[in-house]
């Protein structure tokens, strides 16, 4: 398709300012925070409301980096993109087509990690198969964590509990030092326990119900999958950033290992999501 | 000036209607560096989750074509006014956007033309926005 097809006109761009974008402004300048180093409380530092590029875009720390990873990104890829972006020799070239670029690249290297079941799974996963979510549906644990949404990150006693505006759902993350149940069934977001090692907030995942990792890409994961989170706080903005490490030797060989970034955001307020009640529910 | 839907026709072609997936970025599935209008009769209006959803009725040279019309994430047009009564079944809307990558009638709506001429914005973010921010601000 080599035609193209462009107004001519200036289009006229509704702007809405958010009410909370001048607080977000001046918690992005009050630096440095710090907060996991005036804390003895190892919990406390991840506390609070958590927004990405979307939620946060007025903030000019993102990237174009971080937009095309918006959903999170493979470890790999980021650095490729970065590292794209950061050539000059690369500034007449649209963003996204780098981003694309990047993203057949690392493709192309984990499409050779698949097993046979993955491959099946990844053809199998054709955008007519997945049509829940077009009934208010929520999808599984992996795009779940890797959500474009803002989440607030809350103490349920000893425990954490994620409130995702995405879908609204919970998820507590249990920090009492007990394991997974013996006997549970597969859930959507599986069963998390985590714990706090050096600053970095780790959650274990498993028990999670065979879904999409990726809706891009198509791959997808079976029951045996299990994931570890590795949480930071940073500074210079605030941020959080986690490593998500994915296994599932049903579908994948190795490691498959995704990061993602949301900034701190206490001015952030969770939008209810009543998808399954506004009008034109299908 | 309104594009006429048959010259948009013999750019995308009439593949089948595909249903969208969940967030995804708009590079994996339309080709950004293409644009087109649509111009339909609103059959079905969906502030959903994860995008907004339009779907269309729209005259092809005499014939009826379903169209699709995917814009932002939900929570993220709520924050900025949407209500999910910015149009309604029968409506004439224009999207302006990007068509898909295998042709399908499927476009990814950044503009939205009201009936009363208003212009909405309905994405999340303005990809041209991020044309200079390619490395990190020191």
């Amino acid at each position: 398709m080599t035609m193209r097809i462009a107004m001519s006109h200036r289009p006229i761009r509704v702007f809405f300012l958010p009410r909370w974008a001048p607080a977000l402004a001046c918690v992005a300048l009050a630096l440095p925070l710090g907060a996991s180093a005036q804390s003895d409380d190892a919990i406390e530092p991840f506390l609070g409301t958590w927004s990405g590029v979307f939620t946060a875009q007025e903030l000019d720390w993102w990237t174009a980096a971080d937009i095309a990873c918006f959903v999170g990104c493979p470890r790999d890829m980021y650095e490729h993109l970065s590292a794209l972006l950061a050539d000059p020799a690369n500034d007449s070239v649209p963003w996204f087509a780098l981003a694309a670029q990047s993203n057949e690249a690392w493709y192309a290297e984990f499409e050779a990690q698949m097993t046979e079941t993955g491959l099946q799974v990844r053809a199998d996963n054709t955008p007519e198969s997945d049509p829940k979510f077009l009934n208010c549906q929520p999808y599984g644990f992996v795009r779940q964590a890797t959500n474009p949404l803002p989440m607030e990150i809350v103490r349920d006693g000893e425990n954490l509990l994620i409130r995702y505006e995405e879908w609204a759902l919970l998820r507590p993350i249990y920090m009492d030092g007990r394991d997974h149940p013996e006997h549970r069934t597969h859930t959507l977001l599986g069963h998390s326990i985590g714990r706090v090692e050096d600053g970095v907030l780790i959650v274990e995942t498993e028990r999670v119900t065979s879904d999409r990792i990726s809706d891009e890409t198509r791959i997808g994961h079976s029951e045996e999958l299990t994931a570890i989170e590795r949480y930071t706080v940073l500074d210079d903005p605030r941020r959080l950033e986690v490593t998500l490490t994915l296994e599932d030797p049903l579908t994948f060989t190795g490691q498959l290992v995704v990061t993602k970034t949301w900034l701190y955001t206490p001015e952030v307020e969770l939008v209810q999501d009543t998808c399954f009640q506004q009008p034109g529910k299908p | 000036m309104r594009i006429p839907f048959s010259l948009l026709a013999l750019t995308v072609g009439t593949l089948s209607l595909a249903p969208v997936t969940a967030h995804h970025s708009p590079a994996m599935l339309y080709d950004l560096s293409q644009e087109i209008i649509v111009t339909g009769v609103v059959t079905r209006y969906v502030l959903g989750n994860p995008h907004i959803r339009i779907y269309l009725d729209v005259d092809n040279e005499g014939a009826t074509e379903a169209w699709l019309a995917e814009g932002g994430s939900r929570t993220r047009l709520v924050r900025v006014g949407w209500t999910g009564e910015e149009v309604a079944p029968g409506d004439e809307v224009t999207i302006r956007g990007h068509p898909t990558r295998d042709g399908s009638n499927v476009v990814h709506m950044e503009y939205l033309t009201l009936p009363d001429g208003r212009e909405l914005f309905a994405e999340d973010i303005r990809a041209e926005d991020f044309n200079d921010r390619r490395r990190r601000r020191e």
